[in-house]
């Protein structure tokens, strides 16, 4: 997907322009970028002009090249595309587990055995196990198996184009840790996969590179490590950088050597006892 | 020390009757002005627990005081909700106006307070989150962080004892998520509530006075951060993991670089290199 000088613009309540986008350009193939930026930053915004559903007032949105917005791209992107909303539990409107995370599949033409198949996959992926929830509830699920089940009715159509809104926030560790391993199985079986969050633990973990918008307009753009494994550049942007990028930042200001730009708890303590001639 | 404001012994609740236990024979002191972490994977009971202390879940099994109010007693569950206001995971379930103003005064106006005692409680209570002079703002227009601080105004304005917070950061950005940090160990230091903070952010629970860790409806332990936060098998056991300072720590004694108990907070890991 490529996106050139994308503009939108909402209007506020007294008819005023308020700028959501502003002449934002990325070029993503492959991977996993992080989408970085304070609330109201634009970044739910930028999703759904790639998903296309906001189209921009100006710029384009090139999907292979072609058009986004009509004719084969727009085909080529409403097939390719997975968007997975903030809080995505709140959609649910099948009466089972199995019913949810198929319906998707089933609405694409597959077949109900295809569609069961593509369901217990995408869950297995979430750490869960079709056979065990089938025919629960969805609704009747603790919020980490909802969110879980939400994640996998998307990853079930296995989109080469997975957009995903904060989708750890609020999740317990083990979901967490599901849901980033579950990122991590798209983009390693070749989906492009965009993620916005606001925690740079999670993007550390699984991110190949960030960009951060403020104010609509995208101010910075690099590989993972450079941007959230450095502290006061993160600050610079109104962002809060991984713990361990902040725990290194506190330990070079009190004199400890710490080499590179540590990500998490290993590597931070590798950094630290290379500072100290033991590593 | 005056008297608790929870005493819960043995309290065991089923939302399915005959079911498995959602909470199981849980025993728990919370003292006047103690802030007490309570952590554990999604469905180990910690809002089950933290709802049965506003009678928003009725008691079972078990005996519960809160502020010496046994919530056994129906006719106590009013003076309970006063005792003990909650703050939920999401700020824009919690508004009952779009008004701030408005929506501080609910509680107060619905304990009674006249107007004038109304305006002066929702006025103390925006100023001690920090957003005094709010009170013709839109809930609507606020920040994530600015709109839980609305949330935690709403409960202090009916002078709580007891402030349980569910969850109240994992839906606000980090700056919101600190700045409601700040305003609840203010309103801890200035007016002595005691704090319940369920929370899976396991740095924010390093900087508790106790941590409750929570497991299939029981608490697997209790204790200060320093004991219960560097206890990898205990923490895996509830689904958890030690905060990433202590993760370091023990890295670090792995690679004989480091010796003697892990720090739990990023101050405590300079400390302990520095010396």
């Amino acid at each position: 997907m490529t996106l050139s000088n994308v503009c939108l613009a909402f209007e506020g309540e007294a008819g005023e322009r308020i700028a959501a986008l502003e002449d934002v350009s990325l070029e993503l193939s492959g991977g996993v970028c992080g989408l970085m930026g304070q609330t109201g930053s634009g970044k739910t915004t930028l999703l759904e002009v790639m998903a296309g559903l906001l189209p921009p007032d100006s710029g384009r949105v090139l999907v292979d090249g072609a058009d986004a917005s009509r004719g084969e791209g727009e085909r080529r992107l409403a097939s390719s595309v997975g968007l997975v909303f903030q809080i995505p539990e709140r959609q649910f409107f099948e009466a089972t587990v199995e019913r949810e995370v198929c319906c998707g599949l089933v609405a694409r033409g597959a077949s109900p055995g295809e569609a069961r198949l593509s369901a217990s996959e995408a869950l297995g992926l979430m750490g869960l196990s079709l056979s065990e929830l089938a025919e629960r509830s969805p609704f009747a699920l603790s919020g980490g198996q909802r969110r879980r089940v939400a994640i996998a009715s998307v990853l079930a159509l296995r989109p080469e184009l997975l957009l995903l809104d904060e989708p750890t926030a609020g999740l317990d560790p083990s979901s967490r840790a599901a849901c980033l391993a579950a990122v991590r199985a798209a983009a390693a079986s070749g989906a492009t996969v965009v993620m916005a969050s606001h925690d740079a633990n999670a993007l550390a973990a699984v991110a190949d590179r960030v960009v951060v918008l403020e104010g609509g307009r995208l101010t910075l753009d690099g590989p993972a490590r450079a941007v959230l494994g450095d502290a006061a550049l993160m600050r610079a942007h109104g962002l809060e950088a991984s713990c361990a990028a902040r725990a290194a930042s506190a330990l070079r200001r009190a004199g400890v050597r710490v080499e590179g730009a540590p990500l998490d708890a290993t590597e931070l303590a590798r950094a630290i006892a290379a500072g100290r001639g033991r590593a | 020390m005056g008297e608790k404001v929870v005493e819960a012994r043995g309290v065991r609740h089923r939302y399915v009757p005959g079911g498995e236990p959602d909470l199981d024979g849980v025993s728990l002191d919370v003292a006047p002005g103690e802030l007490v972490a309570v952590v554990g994977a999604n469905g180990s009971g910690k809002t089950t627990l933290a709802r049965h202390l506003n009678a928003l879940v009725g008691l079972q099994e078990g005996e519960l005081r809160v502020v010496g109010l046994d919530a056994s007693d129906p006719g106590a569950a009013r003076e309970l909700r006063r005792a003990c206001g909650m703050v939920f995971q999401n700020p824009e379930n919690q508004f009952v106006s779009t008004l701030v103003g408005e929506d501080v005064a609910f509680g107060p106006e619905n304990f009674g307070a006249s107007a004038d005692e109304a305006r002066a409680a929702v006025a103390d209570a925006l100023a001690a989150v920090g957003l005094p002079g709010f009170e013709r703002r839109s809930v609507l227009g606020l920040s994530g962080g600015q709109q839980q601080r609305v949330a935690l105004a709403g409960v202090l304005a009916v002078g709580p004892r007891l402030v349980v917070l569910d969850e109240a950061t994992s839906m606000i950005d980090p700056r919101g998520r600190d700045e409601l940090v700040r305003a609840v160990l203010d309103v801890r230091a200035a007016r002595g509530s005691a704090v319940l903070w369920i929370t899976h952010d396991m740095e924010l629970a390093a900087r508790a006075d106790r941590v409750v860790v929570m497991r299939e409806g029981s608490i697997a332990a209790d204790g200060a951060p320093a004991d219960v936060l560097v206890d990898e098998g205990l923490l895996a056991s509830a689904g958890l993991e030690p905060p990433l300072v202590v993760r370091t720590w023990l890295e670090l004694v792995r690679l004989g670089v480091a010796s003697g108990p892990a720090p739990v907070t990023v101050e405590g890991l300079v400390s302990a290199l520095c010396a």
